[in-house]
């Protein structure tokens, strides 16, 4: 009897042990999906104010210049800008021309302000930088 | 490195993964961001919280990708390396704050790291919430 509980609670162990961990297994077959590298694309977006200005500009706006030769290094395919749900409100017309005269505005999805400072003008120019580089707008 | 993982993890074909572990149901996930989650459509009633893909390259190297989707929880997993192939390293970032960063002024609190696998025909490890790992494995020679 006592032997029984023994193989009892050991087995039970090895089913509480197993649930624990997550068992990985995969297989090739010669049919299998050619992975299109257009699918690794990145996305430049002013969350937070910070991912742009003060991420790959400065404060003000201007390029940092120092950071193209390492964004150039991961091959982006695809850049997608200016966001995801901030393409609701970004206005692509306010980002072209003299930036002294680009209006500031609030972004309701950040809850921040884009001054158009890296603007249309700026990210086509920017985007050309890093070639191979295709973009979405 | 980075380049490397471009061009040699990334690029070729598609494994096909299967995954037994802890998880979670899908009706008890709740996207909140609006627009790009809210109207998301589960495939499947429930998703483990390692996730996996796998790609194998034009020399024929087998990458597999291993993500931990739990904020809060560190996980075990274990690999099994389909025939006529063997472990050979794995590469991963993770740090045991999940708001952890890096700055201007500390380049260095989250650094990826690199290390050589033994040969074998399973691999076990475990993730820290959040974290990601990159196993790499090699035909037997």
């Amino acid at each position: 009897m006592i032997r029984l509980l023994v193989i009892c609670i050991f087995l039970l162990q090895i089913k509480i042990s197993n649930a624990q961990i997550t068992h990985v297994k995969f297989n090739f077959n010669e049919a299998s999906t050619t992975i299109d590298p257009m699918i690794y694309g990145q996305m430049l977006e002013n969350v937070n104010d910070s991912m742009i200005y003060g991420g790959i500009t400065e404060l003000n706006g201007d390029v940092r210049n120092f950071l193209i030769p390492k964004l150039s290094e991961l091959q982006i395919p695809v850049m997608r800008w200016p966001g995801g749900t901030v393409i609701h409100e970004y206005r692509w017309k306010y980002g072209v021309g003299p930036r002294n005269l680009r209006p500031t505005t609030e972004t309701h999805a950040w809850k921040g302000i884009e001054n158009y400072q890296f603007g249309t003008d700026e990210f086509l120019k920017w985007c050309r930088k890093l070639k191979p580089c295709l973009i979405s707008i | 490195m980075f380049l490397s993982i471009i061009d040699k993890i990334w690029w070729g074909h598609k494994l096909e993964v299967k995954l037994d572990g802890s998880s979670i149901s899908a009706s008890d996930i709740h996207p909140t961001i609006d627009g790009d989650a809210l109207d998301i459509d589960f495939l499947t009633n429930s998703l483990t919280y390692i996730d996996a893909a796998g790609v194998i390259n034009k020399e024929k190297e087998m990458y597999i990708s291993l993500l931990n989707r739990s904020h809060d929880k560190e996980l075990d997993f274990e690999i099994l390396a389909p025939e006529g192939y063997q472990f050979d390293s794995m590469w991963g970032v993770s740090h045991k704050d999940i708001n952890a960063e890096n700055s201007a002024n500390n380049r260095f609190n989250i650094v990826p790291f690199q290390k050589t696998l033994k040969k074998g025909k399973a691999f076990k490890d475990s993730l820290l919430p959040t974290a990601l790992s990159i196993v790499k494995l090699i035909p037997k020679k």
